[in-house]
């Protein structure tokens, strides 16, 4: 039974040892990280990718490389229309803002999955369309960054409180999704993301299992949306797409199988965490004009190292007769 | 559709309103006339309030510690402006004993991480931090978490509106404007033009097309026939004006580009097999090697934005404020720079390329020399004269 549990968690070794010695690195190189302003910090920067690292999971799990491309650019979509559309009819509520946000990202997530369930496009090429189609649409919505959010929603951006909005809703993403994964819903999703056509003739309903990933996705999506517009308290059309490469790489980083199937978020906030930490420790350095290439070179280099440790460790040993 | 368009129709409004906000307390005023004339036409969202440093004094030093957040590194323009700071600059304010180190940081067009960036220069002990051409709002809270542990956040080739920082640039609506304007009437005042901008979304690359529509409007004849972002780098400049000659037939009687690029662009004409027609001209020594060999294609050139002049004009800038010279203005403006061809070239020499990356810059001394620099602060003095008390 134990040894059950251990495998259900074997995906985590790396992602976890990959932060512990790169938080180890940070509070030698840079140990303000770990002061109650610096991991208030933290949490305030890392929350959008976090967020948006667990928003692509489940739709991972569900198979058919189930990549979502377009997660930056919706995460951006969602901000430059809190910042114009909110602003200009003046609402501010934070339960209205709140609402928006979770449902507009929802809403695109339902289109998606309907393009990705009807069309049978492929959910790579369906998300890539979609990626330079909210491209577009985001400039055209904010030609350039500015705007302001509303000033509940600006004032997380200062970062410097612990106890805030934003821990708070990484806190009430993970119990979402602690509940989520008790669901049969979640066992459905995964049982197809490993064997669609099993699943199929299982009596699963994919239709109902596959929009049901994309709507918690939805949810993920929209929270991180909320993050970068407090962050960032303006509206910027190009800053979501950053996040694509940057959560699948995280997902990656997690051991979220791409094929489906396998993975959660728990590994996916640790490979965002282990980005975020990268980071830190990079900038700790002054590597001048190449320090922006540095910070790529070791997320390439960590996420190889990652999968090679990760493929080694699980490799199933040959049985000896 | 309806709300739609209303809510779009709505933008503008919005914007005018937070231009009205950072205009409310302008400062110009208080700049001497000659001063004051390079921020005609403005970018409304540039703010151009009194600064908050101008009684103000930092933690330590010096010597002091600068950290320049970087946004990005991808292209030779910034690769210049760093090759200047920490290869002629640094070693003379070293020198002077102004400062003994420039941390380097680039976050990639990436903001969160830029803002990351700001607060670990701070927690590290830096006493002033440059960013460039960044989102003028997303950095506002880490510039206060800056300001709130003593430390000055200046922007140079671009702006931020919050309070607590200082700006230094070019004016660019007025870059764009007089830019576009000579360009139409060295083509005659009429006929189609393409528009070659920087990265979509920038604001300094939106600043100066706010500028050149503004020209355009201008000229009833002349016509915009379309629009390419070229990145401000010359390889996907001469790619995206590649795929426009391509696919576009009409004739073309003139590209307006913004700076950085216009080499790649007069490339993608000369591969076109079209007739090289008047190209907006601004540093890029590759295009300046055709107009030396080609002297009746253009009769001007513009300076808005050479790089390492821009970078020293931010540098000191930081290195007066830190004096306690008391800048008096939100936001250092530079007004349009404009030279003759002959003049413009005259540094080339004979056997120069088309294929150079280099830039023609006039030099600091000529583009932004110390006695105008003065007139922007309360106690002005010679950043190598200074002396502490």
């Amino acid at each position: 039974m134990n040894r059950k549990i251990l495998n259900q968690f074997n995906h985590l070794a790396v992602p976890l040892g990959l932060v512990v010695i790169l938080g180890v690195l940070a509070a030698m190189r840079a140990p303000q990280t770990f002061t109650y302003v610096g991991l208030a910090g933290a949490v305030l920067i890392a929350a959008p990718l976090i967020l948006a690292a667990m928003a692509i999971t489940p739709i991972a799990i569900a198979g058919r490389g189930g990549v979502d491309l377009s997660i930056g650019p919706m995460i951006g979509f969602v901000n430059v229309t809190i910042v114009v559309w909110l602003g200009a009819l003046e609402i501010t509520n934070p339960f209205a803002v709140f609402a928006f946000a979770i449902g507009l990202a929802c809403l695109w997530q339902f289109l998606l999955a309907m393009i990705i369930i009807y069309v049978r496009i492929s959910p790579i090429i369906a998300s890539l369309a979609g990626y330079m189609i909210l491209q577009g649409v985001n400039l055209v919505i904010l030609p350039r960054p500015g705007g302001f959010a509303p000033d509940w929603l600006g004032d997380w951006g200062w970062g410097t409180e612990l106890l805030g909005p934003v821990l708070y809703i990484l806190i009430a993403a993970c119990a979402f999704w602690f509940v989520f994964q008790r669901t049969p819903m979640f066992q459905h999703i995964r049982l197809m993301g490993a064997d669609e056509r099993t699943a199929y003739t299982s009596g699963v309903n994919i239709v109902a299992a596959r929009i049901a990933a994309h709507l918690v996705a939805g949810v993920f999506a929209g929270l991180a949306a909320l993050c970068l517009t407090g962050m960032i308290g303006s509206g910027d059309p190009s800053q979501g797409n950053t996040l694509t490469l940057q959560a699948i790489t995280a997902l990656v980083l997690g051991g979220t199988s791409l094929s489906g199937g396998k993975g959660g978020v728990t590994g996916s906030i640790l490979g965002a965490v282990a980005m975020y930490l990268v980071f830190v420790v990079l900038s700790s350095f002054n590597f001048g004009a190449i320090s922006g290439y540095m910070t790529q070179l070791s997320y390439g280099l960590m996420l190889v190292l990652s999968l090679l440790i990760s493929l080694l460790t699980t490799q199933s040993r040959p049985r000896t007769a | 559709m309806k709300n739609m368009k209303t809510l779009l129709a709505a933008l503008p409004f919005a914007v005018a309103g937070f231009a009205a906000t950072a205009q409310a307390q302008s400062a110009v005023s208080e700049l001497p006339a000659d001063t004051a004339a390079a921020y005609e036409g403005v970018d409304d969202g540039q703010p151009i309030g009194q600064s908050a440093y101008r009684d103000w004094t930092p933690r330590s030093g010096p010597p002091w510690t600068i950290g320049y957040a970087s946004s990005y590194a991808g292209n030779t323009w910034r690769a210049e402006g760093l090759k200047r700071l920490t290869e002629e600059m640094l070693p003379v304010y070293r020198e002077a004993g102004l400062i003994d180190e420039v941390i380097v940081t680039q976050s990639d067009l990436n903001d969160s991480r830029q803002i990351q960036q700001m607060r670990q220069l701070v927690d590290q002990g830096v006493d002033a931090i440059i960013v460039c051409c960044s989102n003028p709002v997303a950095l506002n809270k880490a510039v206060e978490y800056a300001y709130d542990n003593g430390v000055v956040v200046f922007s140079y080739s671009g702006y931020l509106t919050s309070e607590k920082a200082l700006n230094a640039s070019s004016n660019y609506t007025l870059g764009g404007y007089e830019i576009a304007k000579a360009l139409i009437e060295e083509a005659g005042g009429e006929g189609n033009f393409l528009l070659v901008s920087g990265i979509a979304g920038a604001a300094s690359s939106e600043s100066f097309d706010t500028g050149a529509m503004r020209a355009l409007e201008e000229f009833p004849d002349a016509k915009l026939v379309g629009q390419v972002w070229g990145n401000w780098t010359d390889q996907v400049a001469q790619t995206e004006v590649q795929k426009f000659l391509a696919t576009n037939p009409t004739q073309i009687d003139g590209i307006i580009a913004q700076g950085s690029q216009e080499t790649g662009v007069l490339k993608a004409v000369l591969q076109s097999g079209r007739e090289v027609m008047p190209i907006s001209l601004a540093g890029s020594a590759g295009a300046a090697c055709y107009l030396k060999n080609h002297p009746e294609w253009m009769s001007h050139a513009f300076q808005i934005w050479p790089p390492g002049d821009e970078m020293e004009l931010g540098m000191n800038a930081v290195i007066r404020t830190l004096q306690n010279q008391g800048p008096i203005i939100q936001s250092i403006l530079r007004g349009v720079y404009r030279v003759p061809a002959e003049e413009y070239v005259a540094g080339l020499a004979d056997d120069c390329s088309i294929d150079s990356t280099d830039y023609i810059q006039p030099g600091i001394d000529v583009w932004f020399p110390n006695e105008v620099a003065s007139t922007y602060f309360l106690r002005p003095v010679d950043p190598l004269e200074w002396k502490a008390e």
